[in-house]
C-alpha cells in the first residue's frame, strides 16, 4: 500500500509501459524484475477481491529469463495491480481536439500524453470512437500492462489544440555573431 | 570597455523569455506554468531540444515547445572576454563562479556547472553545463582563460611570489 502510494504520489508516468508495471509488480509482490530479462505477455483482468484496494486486479503471462533468475521455469505469471486512469492528476481538465469527428483516442494520443505526462500507447487506450464534442471517459484498454478504469475529458469541437504556447518551434537560442 | 552580454540573463529566465517572445505572451513560470522536462532531441528540424511544460490557466492545456540550446562552446568565437582572476588555491569553479560570469558576460548558477577543484595554477580551466540545463547544451563547455595572481609562470612551471621574495615552486602544467 506504501508503494503504491509513492508512486501515485511521485506521478512520475512519463515513463514506458513496461518500467512502470516493473513497479507496480515489485509494490505487488516484492519482486524486483528488470526488463532487460522479462517478456510479457498480454495482461488480463483478474480481480477476485475487487473490496480490497491495491491488491491483485491482474495476471500478466511472463517468460523469465533463466540466465538472470532461475526461480521462473516454465510458463510463469504475474499476479499485480494496476492503477485505474484517474490516479493521474493534472492540474487542468483533460481536453483533446481532434482534426475531425468521429475519433478515435489515438487520434490525439500525442496531446494525451503531452497533457498527462505519459508515455501511453496506442494499446493502453480503448478503441472506440467519439462522435461528437462534449464530456466523455477515456477508457484503459484491456491489455494495457499500466492501466485500468477510466478517466473523464472533454471532447472539443474539431480544430487546434489551445496550447498555453501555441507556437512550438520557438525562434531561439542563436549565437551571436563575433563581437 | 565592458564587455557585452547577449547570453546574460539566468538559463531559466532566458527560455521563459523565449517562449514568451515567440508567443507574444506574458506568462510567469510557477503561476502559469510549470516546466515539465527538458530532453535533448526533438521531432521538429532545425531544433534541438523538446520542453515539456504544464499548464496552470483554465482553458490553455499543456503542451511542449522545441527550441536550439547553444554549446557553451560558442564562446569561442567572442573575442572581447575578460580573463578570470585566480588569486588563491585552492579553489573551485562554484568558487570562481561570480568572477567567471563577469568576465564571460554570463548569469550561471552553481546549479549549471560542474563544480571542479582547482589545485594548481593553469592559464586555462573549463567550464562545463550540467544536466537539464533550460539554455545551454548538457555537456558543453568553454576553456576560459585565466590572470593568475602572485604567481609567476617560469620555464619549469609556475611559482608563487612569496612576501620573503622567495619564490614557492608549484607543480608544472
Amino acid at each position: 500500500m506504501e508503494l503504491f502510494r509513492l508512486l501515485i504520489e511521485s506521478q512520475n508516468f512519463d515513463r514506458p509501459s513496461v518500467e512502470i508495471a516493473l513497479d507496480l509488480i515489485y509494490a505487488s509482490t516484492g519482486y524486483r524484475g528488470q526488463k532487460y530479462y522479462i517478456e510479457f505477455g498480454l495482461p488480463e483482468f483478474c480481480d477476485p477481491r475487487p473490496d480490497i484496494d491495491y491488491d491483485a486486479n491482474t495476471f500478466v503471462p511472463a517468460e523469465v529469463n533463466t540466465q538472470y533468475d532461475a526461480r521462473f521455469i516454465g510458463r510463469n505469471g504475474f499476479l499485480y495491480h494496476r492503477l485505474s486512469l484517474d490516479k493521474i492528476t493534472i492540474s487542468q481538465p483533460l481536453r483533446l481536439w481532434p482534426t475531425s469527428y468521429p475519433f478515435k483516442p489515438v487520434d490525439v494520443l500525442a496531446q494525451i500524453n503531452q497533457q498527462l505526462v505519459t508515455q501511453m500507447q496506442e494499446s493502453d487506450l480503448l478503441d472506440v470512437e467519439y462522435t461528437e464534442p462534449g464530456d466523455f471517459k477515456l477508457f484503459a484498454g484491456p491489455h494495457s500492462l499500466v492501466w485500468t478504469g477510466s478517466k473523464d475529458f472533454i471532447a472539443m469541437p474539431a480544430g487546434e489544440p489551445q496550447y498555453l504556447f501555441p507556437v512550438q518551434k520557438l525562434t531561439g537560442f542563436t549565437e551571436v555573431p563575433s563581437i | 570597455m565592458p564587455i557585452q552580454k547577449p547570453y546574460a540573463g539566468t538559463s531559466v529566465d532566458r527560455v521563459v523569455g523565449l517562449m514568451n517572445l515567440d508567443n507574444q505572451s506574458s506568462y510567469v513560470l510557477g503561476t502559469d506554468f510549470n516546466i515539465i522536462k527538458i530532453t535533448t532531441g526533438s521531432a521538429v528540424a532545425g531544433t534541438n531540444t523538446t520542453l515539456q511544460y504544464e499548464s496552470l490557466v483554465d482553458g490553455r492545456v499543456s503542451g511542449v515547445v522545441y527550441y536550439t540550446r547553444l554549446p557553451l562552446s560558442v564562446l569561442q568565437s567572442r573575442t572581447d572576454l575578460d580573463k578570470v582572476d585566480v588569486d588563491s588555491f585552492p579553489t573551485s569553479i562554484h568558487a570562481l563562479l561570480p568572477r567567471i560570469n563577469a568576465a564571460l558576460g554570463l548569469d550561471l548558477a552553481t546549479d549549471e556547472v560542474i563544480d571542479t577543484q582547482i589545485t594548481s595554477p593553469q592559464l586555462k580551466y573549463r567550464l562545463t553545463i550540467t544536466e537539464n540545463n533550460p539554455a545551454w547544451l548538457p555537456g558543453s563547455y568553454y576553456d576560459f582563460e585565466t590572470t593568475l595572481q602572485n604567481v609567476i609562470q617560469t620555464e619549469t612551471g609556475f611559482v608563487f611570489e612569496t612576501e620573503t621574495g622567495l619564490p614557492f615552486e608549484l607543480e608544472t602544467n
